[in-house]
């Protein structure tokens, strides 16, 4: 009988192969009027220091991912487009079939890449993630998790 | 990148708004009170293009403290002069012409073709290019990926 858990100590490099297409089929769908959302309690926006620091129960839904925090900061570029995310206290990650929660995310758009602290853990299709630190890879689909990383598999009852 | 120049163009042009609404009013004859109704400030540029219009119900002026100034609007126009490009509206707000400070409880939405930003209750510095809305916030990007750093055409344009 096997054990329900499986732990295995590793640093992991992940491929979804489906999950690129659906991606790419739901984005196209959406480019006629793509909405992102974003909302919170408060807001505090410095265009001087081309941050805007949304506070109090923050919700961010948009078509490729849905994120909630106690705080995101959204930082700019001196051309005034978006360069990174910034998020703390409780954050909650959706996307491509993934389920994070960490103390911190920091997700950066210029290379796609999200990087979970603070006892970062991933879900995914029966299977749990955790180390000390996870990055994910998001046009890649590539995952990494170090130091510490361990995977916990869950198998339904009674399968072999 | 994406083309997200969004919050900055509030400042850019919101803060030109507000100053001359300020220099506007301040220019008024001042007695124990002045109130203006259903007063529109044009802010022009050197060849005649409207570049904003600033309107509001009224203004009320005091000695030494900050005017009151209800309905407020301020359309920003793209070059044609025509065009709206934003829309800032609150239906009230305290402002200070001294530090360049608009505040109110009320609420505030702010539109344009890529965004709608709304919600109740914010302070406005002009001078330091600052906005802080303090509840209920709701900022909707349009044609914009989090996905990667490319809006949605942008990415179909190659």
């Amino acid at each position: 009988m096997m054990n329900k858990f499986i732990l295995l100590p590793l640093c992991i490099c992940s491929v979804l192969p489906g999950i690129p297409f659906l991606s790419a089929f739901a984005q196209e769908a959406a480019v006629e009027e793509q909405v992102t959302e974003i909302t919170s309690d408060k807001l505090f926006f410095d265009y001087e220091e081309k941050k805007a620091i949304f506070t109090g129960n923050v919700v961010v839904t948009d078509p490729d991912l849905q994120l909630t925090a106690d705080k995101l900061v959204v930082t700019m570029t001196p051309e005034d487009e978006i360069d990174r995310l910034d998020a703390e206290g409780n954050v909650e990650i959706k996307m491509e079939g993934l389920h994070s929660r960490s103390g911190k995310a920091v997700y950066t758009l210029g290379d796609s890449k999200v990087v979970l602290t603070d006892g970062p853990q991933v879900s995914r299709e029966g299977s749990v993630m955790t180390a000390e630190e996870i990055t994910y890879w998001r046009l890649e689909n590539r995952m990494e998790a170090f130091p510490r990383a361990r995977v916990i598999m869950f198998r339904e009852p009674g399968s072999e | 990148m994406a083309q997200i120049r969004i919050l900055p163009r509030i400042f850019s042009r919101g803060t030109r708004g507000i100053v001359l609404c300020g220099w506007f009013l301040c220019s008024l004859p001042l007695g124990a009170q002045t109130d203006v109704a259903n007063f529109k400030v044009p802010d022009i540029d050197e060849n005649g293009v409207m570049l904003s219009m600033l309107t509001g119900g009224s203004a009320k002026m005091f000695p030494q403290k900050p005017m009151q100034i209800t309905k407020l609007r301020i359309d920003f126009f793209e070059s044609d002069g025509k065009t709206v490009k934003m829309k800032i509206v609150s239906p009230f707000c305290n402002y200070d012409p001294r530090g360049g400070v608009a505040t109110s409880e009320d609420r505030i939405r702010i539109d344009s073709p890529e965004f709608t930003i709304t919600g109740k209750g914010y302070i406005f510095e002009s001078g330091n290019s600052r906005i802080e809305i303090k509840n209920d916030v709701k900022v909707i990007l349009r044609n914009l990926s989090l996905k990667t750093s490319k809006s949605p055409k942008e990415s179909n344009d190659e």
